[in-house]
């Protein structure tokens, strides 16, 4: 737990910060916060109680369904990794490839060329 | 006089064909002054015999050793041992495939106590890269290693192949012992590492690891008593450096899992800063800040805690209200009156925590498993070790986090994999903890003492590159970043602020940091630059090498080569 003996000086937070001190409610604001929580939950606290259970287990369909498009996009990244490697090997490859294959037509048209002339 | 390296060879009933290809790339070393120390271990191949005492015969460089019996790879190693007389040592298997500058390599960053190798080298035991070879010849599967990574090598051998070291040390810390068979090299290199003054990583694949069908390298069906032996050898090493720790294998072979207790239980400070906001997340509207502060509250094992929560001037007062309701006595609430600045309001909160450690974690987050903080403070008993970073999901469930790459950018690792995901394959990252060069700070546990130390965050990276920015200070003090995959949170990324990106603070983490974030000693120079997941640079993955000599050339050469 903290240590109240280690207060801190609102100046050592450094500029524009201050630590904010928790005093006790004041019992006329805590009347206002019922009346306005009982607006919001309505006359009837178990409907509410159970409009909040709906809500969690819609949350939880929600994640589920969620959580498989997400197995689905971790594939895909890893699909792209796989498709990257065979791309760049094939870059790599082919132009292995041309520049043997153009080395080698250079040279034969040079061969060809001094024959002629 | 270039030193003598001793080249130490098992041999139990491997294919000819194989044994003789091993025993040829011995002897097309570059390096000229080694020995190959062959110790026959019962073959009951005839024909191993009669290859091995050929060999010897012919090059006197050759020493052969034929055991009666089969007294297994410890038993026959260790004669290997005994028999050596080199200043260093060098680990190869009776079928795999040295490159012909491999022990010349090894050697230049090797000190050997001759003041340097003729490299400059002053380690005392060195390692390169690898790769497997397949039955057609082909070289696949390239494991390019980080540099020395204790935590993970604590984790998993990533080492394995090729280790070479100083013949003495290898006496010195017992050799190679009883009851590893195995594993014997992982419980050897774990010892030899724990007393090297320096360990060099050659990032090079300078070994060719057969694919045998007997081997642990083809499938791990084959020696499962292997990974018991390694479960030994990390358990030994706990004890030996006063971990107290269980160890158990996972779920993917040749990785472990080190269950640290907790031995004391430190005032953890979870500094959050938030601006109070809301969102919508699984379909459900949350209040980041109260739901991240609930999970760990409620959820959390560990409930030595305090919360620190830097809150902006705009931050609605329910917010404020039910977050006294959630942590009551635990929290400390700061006012941040100024503009957004994450590490000035870090600072802030660090300033008014009361804790040893700090818990820096974004508001919107959620605690997924309940012992991650337990794992985190429990990394931290080592005193070297300075921060910890948990594994953070995407709300669908994909990586966010898996520590931070720094290879020509400053990225991710595995960023968007499937969360359960081993990571790629051979070194399989994301299944292990391990040290990184750096880490995100959305969840990252730190020492107030070094948190002090380094001057706390920057204040003059607001917005971007700040974790980056203190975990290169953490690091440049000689502390360890490890990040594990045992502490999970969920990460709502940038639900609560527009993420943008501001070329100022690039500039100024480039011009502080150019050297570290271009070159990761926990990444690999081998990997395509700009890329997190440990993808090998062009042709490294197996496709077949490209022959460009024409063809009589090339018949002529194969008919030579095949006569030799």
């Amino acid at each position: 737990m903290a240590d109240p003996g280690r207060a801190v000086k609102p100046a050592a937070l450094g500029a524009r910060s201050t630590l904010v001190t928790m005093s006790a409610p004041d019992p006329g604001e805590l009347h206002t916060e019922i009346d306005r929580l009982r607006t919001l939950v309505g006359p009837d606290e178990q409907g509410y109680a159970a409009l909040r259970q709906d809500l969690l287990a819609a949350r939880d369909v929600a994640k589920g369904a969620e959580a498989s498009t997400g197995a689905l996009r971790g594939q895909v990244a890893q699909l792209h990794v796989e498709l990257a490697r065979a791309r760049q090997d094939q870059d790599h490859f082919q132009r292995l490839v041309i520049n043997r294959a153009q080395s080698t037509v250079g040279r034969i048209a040079r061969s060809v060329r001094a024959r002629i002339f | 006089m270039l030193p003598l390296i001793s080249v130490l060879t098992p041999v139990f009933d491997p294919d000819p064909a194989h044994l003789v290809a091993c025993l040829r790339s011995v002897e097309r070393q570059s390096w000229a002054n080694w020995e190959h120390v062959l110790v026959n271990d019962g073959s009951t191949r005839p024909e191993v015999a009669r290859i091995l005492d050929e060999h010897a015969a012919a090059d006197q460089r050759v020493k052969v050793v034929h055991r009666a019996k089969q007294g297994g790879i410890v038993a026959a190693s260790s004669d290997a041992l005994a028999a050596a007389t080199g200043t260093f040592v060098a680990l190869v298997d009776h079928d795999d495939v040295l490159e012909p500058h491999a022990l010349g390599a090894m050697a230049a960053v090797l000190g050997g106590g001759l003041g340097g190798g003729l490299g400059g080298g002053l380690a005392q035991v060195a390692y390169s890269d690898h790769d497997f070879i397949r039955a057609d010849g082909r070289y696949v599967d390239p494991c390019f290693k980080p540099d020395f990574s204790p935590e993970r090598l604590r984790n998993q051998n990533y080492i394995t192949h090729f280790l070479m070291a100083e013949r003495q040390l290898v006496v010195d810390v017992g050799g190679f012992r009883e009851g590893f068979d195995g594993a014997q090299d992982h419980d050897l290199v774990l010892r030899l590492t724990e007393q090297a003054k320096q360990v060099a990583h050659l990032p090079q694949i300078l070994y060719h690891w057969r694919k045998a069908p007997t081997s642990v390298s083809a499938s791990s069906d084959n020696k499962p008593w292997a990974f018991d032996a390694g479960v030994r050898a990390v358990a030994s090493q706990c004890e030996r450096l006063g971990i107290d720790a269980t160890v158990e294998r996972t779920e993917y072979d040749g990785c472990y899992r080190v269950n640290r207790r907790v031995t004391s239980t430190p005032l953890v400070s979870v500094i959050i800063p938030t601006r109070g906001t809301s969102g919508r997340v699984w379909g459900a509207t949350r209040s980041y800040v109260v739901d991240a502060v609930q999970s760990l509250a409620t959820r959390s094992d560990y409930q030595e805690l305090e919360f620190v929560v830097v809150f902006d001037d705009a931050t609605p007062e329910p917010v404020l209200h039910a977050l006294r309701r959630i942590a009551g006595d635990r929290l400390r609430l700061v006012a941040f009156h100024d503009d957004f600045n994450f590490s000035a309001k870090i600072n802030a909160g660090a300033t008014a925590a009361t804790g040893d450690l700090f818990l820096v974690l974004n508001d919107d987050t959620e605690l997924i498993d309940p012992a991650s903080v337990g794992v985190m403070v429990a990394h931290l008993e080592l005193d070297d070790v300075a921060m910890v970073r948990a594994r953070l999901l995407f709300s669908d469930g994909p990586l966010q986090h898996g520590g931070h790459v720094y290879h020509h950018d400053i990225m991710h690792a595995c960023l968007g994999w499937a969360g359960d995901s081993p990571g790629p394959w051979p070194m399989r990252p994301l299944a292990v903890e391990r040290e990184c060069s750096g880490v995100t700070a959305a969840a990252a546990l730190v020492r107030r003492s070094v948190f002090e130390a380094v001057g706390g965050f920057t204040t003059e990276l607001p917005l971007n590159y700040n974790d980056v920015d203190f975990s290169l200070k953490v690091r440049a003090g000689g502390h360890r970043i490890i990040w594990t995959p045992h502490a999970s949170w969920y990460h709502f990324e940038s639900r609560t602020r527009v993420s943008v990106l501001r070329p100022e603070e690039y500039a100024f983490i480039n011009e502080r940091w150019h050297y570290e974030i271009n070159n990761d000693p926990y990444y690999n120079p081998n990997l395509q630059p700009d890329r997190h997941d440990w993808l090998e640079r062009p042709m490294r993955s197996g496709a077949p090498a490209v022959d460009t000599r024409p063809n009589v050339l090339r018949r002529v050469m194969s008919k030579v080569q095949a006569r030799r």
